[in-house]
């Protein structure tokens, strides 16, 4: 079960490496806030079957992200006014 | 005594006038077709930053979830779902029927109830006009509301033509029905009562439990027009004895162009179709059902009620920041609609002594859309504003706010700031508030027409 969470905290930092390069603005800050209110959510359940089954969840949840973010590169627009000045300030 | 020059001046900026020969269902159409005039469209320079999206009420973007659902039925999976001789037929229609189970999964009914429509304003068509023209034999009345979006307005207008008697009920300062007027209201040959869920302008929502028990009792059959609603607000068809309710994709994160249409079964509740063809979708919508956009909505549906809780508390939580942060800075701003029975998500506000449509233009940097109406030649505010009795001055100085699932809180406190320092702009040149800082009634002064 440990490796199970290890690999999805490993998977959770390379999407947060892409979000921070590509930075596609509020559905990545959602994406970001959902992933992590979800580890939160579910830091205390025990029963092997569940965490099996979130841990599947959270791979394709992670997959999903990872094709999404190729797909919004591929049709990159402006960043909106607060996107920019949160670039600016980083 | 006011001169004539300012009179006049201020006659034009602040006055509205109404033309009672229109009825109400065209006067409010009518309104619409003048909002675009003033505020001129223009594409964004290559490097010129997007203004922040703040109308969840218009559109919603799509969730990449959904885009992630729908792709496959665009690219791959392109068979016509009605196609009964092969396997892309198949696949098809496999992925049409999980989607009408997911739509009928979130608000609580049978999958044999939903039928596919092109959007919310199709469903509304179709409830209207099809129960209408189904049991005209013997029953000749419609009851709705002054409050409902346009397209059953519209549809009631029509109505009115073919020879139906259709009731607009009123609506209490706070936008809400009486429910005692809709009980008198209801006659023995009334067809159809249309309320919808939530406002689309001001947010507020109905009680639809309570209006469905009561038409229930009368046996009469109740459509809502759940577009705001569906996703955002828990919504059980049984519970609130709801016959006919319509969904829109595009307002809960969904794609544009596909929405759906609650026909209850038990007790069963017949249609005149409103377009006629193949037979597709029990002969109620005829036409092939776009399987990548069923797919979307039906994505779209599994995903809000899964995040239903979580999205209800994010969107509360940013709708108080925001109203909570711009009435602690800037004084005079109302609230429209009922501060308890709304969705959090659609704020409107009226900021006195400033002009909507000039508050928009000042803040460039935000997408929001006001709720007057307003032009050079005829300035009439939003006929839901009307509707509550808000005063003309303050529907012309109202903006609406729309909070969603991806509104973030640096957006909502830029929002806050540039709205905040606009109002304080706008009103310092506006000659009315310099009036009420001198301490000058508005309202006790006579306007004169020139």
């Amino acid at each position: 079960m440990l490796c199970l969470v290890d690999d999805l905290k490993a998977r959770w930092l390379k999407i947060l490496k892409i979000s921070i390069s590509c930075c596609l603005g509020g559905m990545m800050t959602y994406a970001l806030r959902r992933v992590r209110d979800a580890f939160r959510e579910n830091r205390t359940v025990e029963d092997p079957k569940v965490v099996e089954e979130l841990v599947k969840r959270a791979r394709d949840g992670l997959a999903l992200i990872q094709r999404q973010v190729c797909i919004g590169k591929m049709f990159e627009i402006q960043k909106t006014v607060v996107e920019q000045e949160g670039k600016k300030s980083d | 005594m006011m001169n004539r020059t300012l009179s006049r001046k201020l006659l034009g900026s602040m006055c509205g006038i109404s033309n009672p020969r229109l009825s109400f269902a065209q006067s409010a159409v009518n309104t619409v077709q003048r909002e675009k005039e003033l505020i001129k469209s223009r594409e964004l320079e290559k490097d010129e930053p997007r203004p922040l999206y703040m109308d969840f009420q218009a559109t919603t973007p799509m969730d990449p979830r959904v885009l992630d659902a729908m792709l496959p039925y665009q690219v791959n999976y392109y068979g016509n779902p009605h196609s009964r001789t092969h396997a892309y037929g198949w696949e098809s229609e496999s992925a049409m029927e999980k989607a009408r189970k997911q739509v009928a999964d979130l608000i609580g009914a049978d999958p044999r109830e939903i039928v596919f429509t092109s959007g919310a304003t199709e469903s509304n068509n179709m409830s209207i006009k099809g129960v209408a023209r189904f049991y005209k034999a013997k029953k000749k009345h419609i009851v709705t509301t002054q409050t409902e979006h346009k397209c059953v307005l519209d549809s009631c207008r029509i109505m009115e033509a073919e020879g139906f008697d259709v009731t607009y009920l009123p609506v209490k300062n706070n936008g809400l029905i009486d429910l005692k007027q809709l009980e008198e209201t209801i006659r023995p040959d009334t067809s159809l009562v249309s309320i919808m869920t939530v406002n689309n302008e001001i947010g507020v929502k109905q009680p639809i439990k309570e209006i469905g028990h009561l038409c229930r009792s009368k046996n009469v059959f109740f459509h809502t027009d759940a577009a705001q609603a569906v996703g955002k607000i828990p919504i059980n068809v049984n519970d609130w004895k709801v016959d006919l309710m319509s969904i829109s994709g595009h307002k809960l994160y969904g794609p544009k162009g596909i929405g759906a249409l609650y026909l209850r079964r038990r007790p069963r509740i017949r249609i005149e179709p409103l377009q006629s063809g193949g037979g597709q979708e029990r002969g109620l919508r005829s036409g092939t059902v776009p399987t990548p956009l069923a797919v979307g909505l039906g994505a779209a549906c599994e995903i809000a009620q899964q995040e239903l809780e979580y999205d209800h508390k994010h969107v509360t939580v940013l709708a108080n920041r925001l109203v909570q942060k711009i009435m602690a800075a800037i004084p005079d701003v109302v609230l429209n609609g009922d501060p308890d029975q709304r969705y959090p998500g659609c704020v409107n506000l009226s900021f006195a002594y400033v002009e909507g449509e000039s508050l928009l233009m000042a803040l460039k940097d935000v997408a929001l859309s006001s709720g007057s109406a307003c032009t050079s030649a005829s300035l009439e505010p939003s006929y839901v504003l009307r509707a509550i009795g808000t005063d003309e001055d303050l529907a012309h100085s109202s903006i609406r706010f729309g909070i969603g699932r991806f509104t973030t809180e640096d957006e909502v406190d830029y929002t806050v700031e540039k709205c905040v320092q606009q109002v304080k702009r706008l009103r310092e040149m506006s000659p009315l508030w310099e009036m009420v800082q001198e301490g000058i009634d508005i309202k006790s002064i006579k306007w004169t027409q020139h």
